[in-house]
């Protein structure tokens, strides 16, 4: 499956990543603030041209385990990126993900690209549910699932070790049907 | 990790399985109403000597993603009355998963209750898991009603997260962690 690229929103445009988008996805996969609560570290600049180059290839997906990874633009620059990941393709199970430039936070602009994300999981990838995960402290991720109409499905405690601590993490999913009644 | 065998309960002795516990494996796993919400249909006799013949080698724990598959032996009835497993999920994370099947004519005396507990000792006590935990369908009531009085936590409720048997299927996951199993001693 492989989206009909551009993928444009009210304001945005979701895209395959391009090499050339170094110095965006460097401004903001550098900050500390960013990757707070992802497993990575802040990226030197090396870093992120080494990962940006396996994104340009995550543009669709065949097979359980693979990604769509997009570049989220806004008026031609990278504001952050959304995922879609094929969790299962026998049980027709996804998941969302997205991290954004914080200079770019509280306009709205994750939940635009989610509901973009979840058009593609639902419609194109035509999946059944569509899961969500996000560490429990960092609430601005958890509050654009729940403004997306995800609900709250899993409060794990202490599943892992991450970054030194025992960390907690909540799942919030959408079915296909409930998908539905949103449009 | 190697449990110090065979380890007693009030009313049971867990032991690895032995060749000759066929016959009693077999009579609850070929049970539909066991198996209902267990992956899996009900097992053939030879479905139960592949099973009992991978059982045999799951006494010892030496490396992250095996299983414990321990015989629940009745020394009263003088047969098997039902399997536990406890599954080495992560070494890192320090997690693991408790399961239980117990055949019906034992069902409702307390007797899978003591032989999880058990399987939380060992995760606990002897492998220093920090978090233990434990699935099932919803509609498993028997089921997710002993991890309640196990005292876990429900963590988790998956609404159609798989196709179980032609149907979209339902998950619990309950939890315990290590100072939780601590303060219930």
């Amino acid at each position: 499956m492989r989206p009909d690229y551009p993928i444009k929103t009210a304001r945005l445009v979701l895209r395959p990543f391009e090499t050339t988008d170094l110095d965006d996805v460097f401004a903001y996969r550098r900050l500390e603030e960013v990757n707070r609560y992802l497993y990575s570290e802040p990226y030197t600049r090396a870093e992120t041209a080494e990962n940006l180059a396996k994104w340009t290839a995550q543009d669709e997906i065949i097979e359980d385990g693979q990604s769509l990874a997009l570049a989220v633009t806004l008026d031609g620059r990278v504001i952050g990126e959304a995922d879609l990941k094929l969790l299962s393709a026998e049980h027709r199970q996804g998941e969302l993900g997205y991290i954004f430039n914080p200079a770019f936070h509280g306009q709205g602009y994750a939940s635009e690209a989610a509901r973009a994300i979840l058009k593609i999981g639902f419609d194109e990838l035509r999946l059944h549910r569509v899961q969500a995960e996000c560490d429990v402290r960092n609430e601005p991720s958890w509050r654009v699932m729940e403004r997306l109409g995800m609900r709250r499905e899993a409060h794990f405690r202490h599943k892992e070790i991450f970054k030194g601590g025992w960390g907690d993490s909540f799942v919030y999913a959408m079915l296909a049907d409930e998908y539905r009644t949103l449009k | 990790m190697r449990p110090d065998y065979p380890l007693k309960t009030d009313r049971l002795v867990l032991r690895p399985f032995e060749e000759h516990d066929l016959d009693d494996l077999h009579a609850y796993r070929s049970d539909p109403e066991v198996c209902r919400y267990l992956y899996g249909e009900p097992a053939t006799l030879e479905d139960s000597a592949d099973r009992l013949t991978k059982c045999l080698t799951m006494s010892e724990l030496t490396e992250e993603g095996q299983w414990l598959a321990l015989a629940a032996y009745s020394p009263e009835a003088g047969r098997v009355v039902g399997d536990v497993v406890l599954k080495w999920i992560s070494e890192k994370d320090r997690q693991g998963e408790i399961g239980y099947v117990f055949n019906p004519e034992f069902q409702g005396r307390g007797l899978a209750r003591e032989a999880a507990e058990e399987m939380l000792r060992i995760g606990f006590e002897d492998m220093k898991l920090h978090r233990i935990v434990a699935q099932c369908d919803p509609r498993n009531e028997p089921s997710w009603g002993l991890m309640e009085r196990l005292g876990m936590r429900r963590e988790a409720h998956f609404r159609q997260n798989e196709v179980f048997k032609g149907e979209w299927g339902d998950l619990y996951i309950y939890a315990m962690l290590d100072e939780e199993y601590a303060r219930a001693s």
